[in-house]
């Protein structure tokens, strides 16, 4: 899904789209979409990264709270999966940005944003079956 | 053609109370066979409630020679034959051939209103009626807490599984040889979830099944089902109790320990399971309900089936060309449930 890139806009402001829904798991976290119903799923790493923009957050912010929940680790990966948060337009341009502190995660492991083969029917055979509206 | 039933000088129908699952639906509509279509859609949902009162939803039903309605958009449910928006009181739907549905809301109750264009009465095209009536049910389920989830589920007593599958992905036989082995079922493809005191409880809805006659090659216990009417052009399937078939193999609620995520495998063997870790169990659950686009109600469905992943075991269960020929196969996969 082609979408908007950070070249130059690292210090920007993002929130999370309305539209997706967060739901926290176990381990980590499911991300569904409910525009493209496409749905992701975030390592505990990952969902502390994104819950930051929540009520909005820069990109720099995000790092920095990154390395001060991995004690110096390497999170470059972090710029990547903003960018991918960004790129499948899960996060949007926010002008209001909290850039709140968030929640460490308990042990901080390198962020992953894994995202589903296959979205979710879009258009579905009724209101109780979310099956492929194909005859039998 | 068809008399308009909702005149101002008509008198309101008598309303039929039928059950289905924990709501009691009030159906005002005319006599005829509009009425006697919606009364029989109701009428599958056969389990007789046990977990707590029932809530009244009203839906009155009228036929128009000539509806005015504009088509809404699907902002809220994009179905095949039937969009739904979100209103300020509640839904609309619109269907295809004209039919419409509004739906309004309050803290407890909800009425909905249905009109149906004489056409679609006079060419009987039920399939729309089936859409609307299905929006009606599973809002109120919703609403009453529970999330309609389209699986087929079993019990041992003391372990649970979901068993999820497209349409025509084989739940019905599955469950079939899995009854015959020694479990109950709490039906084949409608089911209800909902977390109590943080445990996941699925709820029976119906336990008519609908099944495919060639089934009677693994199952001879059937009989031959050709002989019972056909409910639908788009399918083979036959309704049938499932308490005809196998006395005492009936259950209305259970805890779900496994998810199983069937699958069909072209080619001799009999069954292949392999365990899903916790994303492919959540994921499994996913494709088994429907999410509307409205955020709240999608989060709110989404944590109750976490929460269901999170205490069950996921395995993927595929089905060779053999599977059901060889009798003992299933109770392997009886074993490798949690």
């Amino acid at each position: 899904m082609a979408g908007e890139r950070l070249d130059g806009g690292a210090a920007r402001g993002y929130a999370l789209r309305s539209d997706v829904v967060a739901t926290i798991l176990d381990h980590g976290a499911l991300l569904l979409d409910l525009d493209s119903k496409f749905f992701y799923l975030l390592n505990p790493s990952g969902w502390a990264v994104t819950q930051l923009f929540e009520n909005g957050a820069s990109v720099e912010h995000a790092i920095e709270r990154a390395r001060a929940w991995g004690r110096d680790a390497d999170v470059s990966d972090v710029r990547e999966m903003v960018e991918r948060l960004v790129a499948e337009r899960l996060i949007e341009p926010a002008e209001a940005i909290a850039n709140e502190s968030g929640e460490a995660p308990v042990a901080w492991q390198p962020v992953t944003l894994e995202r589903q083969a296959e979205p979710l029917q879009r258009v579905i055979v009724s209101a109780f079956d979310p099956s492929i509206p194909l005859a039998e | 053609m068809i008399p308009a039933s909702l005149s101002p000088s008509s008198r309101p129908p008598a309303a039929l109370h039928i059950p289905a699952g924990p709501l009691d639906i009030a159906l005002a509509a005319p006599p005829g066979s509009l009425r006697d279509v919606i009364a029989t859609s109701l009428a599958l949902y056969d389990v007789a409630w046990t977990l707590g009162a029932t809530k009244t939803v009203t839906l009155e039903c009228g036929i128009d020679d000539d509806p005015v309605g504009t088509p809404v958009e699907g902002r809220y449910l994009e179905c095949a034959q039937m969009n739904v928006d979100p209103t300020p009181g509640g839904l609309r739907a619109t269907t295809t051939h004209g039919a419409t549905l509004n739906g309004t809301f309050s803290d407890g109750a909800e009425h909905w209103h249905m009109v149906v264009p004489g056409h679609m009465v006079a060419e009987r095209w039920w399939p729309e009626i089936e859409d609307l009536l299905s929006l009606v049910l599973t809002t109120g389920w919703r609403r009453a807490g529970w999330v309609p989830l389209h699986a087929a589920a079993l019990t041992d007593g003391h372990r649970g599984a979901i068993v999820c599958a497209a349409s025509g992905g084989g739940k019905t036989t599955f469950m079939m040889a899995m009854v015959r082995s020694g479990w109950r079922s709490l039906g084949d493809d409608k089911l209800l979830l909902r977390s109590e005191s943080s445990q996941p409880v699925v709820a029976a809805l119906k336990l008519m099944l609908n099944v495919d006659p060639a089934v009677q090659a693994w199952f001879p216990e059937v009989g031959d089902l050709r002989g019972l009417p056909e409910y639908s052009a788009w399918t083979p399937k036959r309704r049938v109790a499932l308490g005809s078939l196998w006395p005492n193999a009936t259950e209305l609620t259970m805890r779900p320990t496994t998810i199983v995520a069937l699958q069909r495998r072209p080619g001799e063997g009999t069954f292949r399971i392999e365990p899903m870790d916790a994303g492919e169990t959540i994921a499994t659950l996913l494709r088994q309900t429907v999410i509307p686009r409205d955020p709240a109600e999608a989060r709110r469905i989404a944590a109750e089936l976490a929460a269901c992943a999170r205490t069950a075991l996921g395995v993927r269960v595929e089905v060779g060309d053999d599977a059901y020929a060889d009798p003992g196969a299933i109770g392997r996969v009886a074993q490798a449930l949690r």
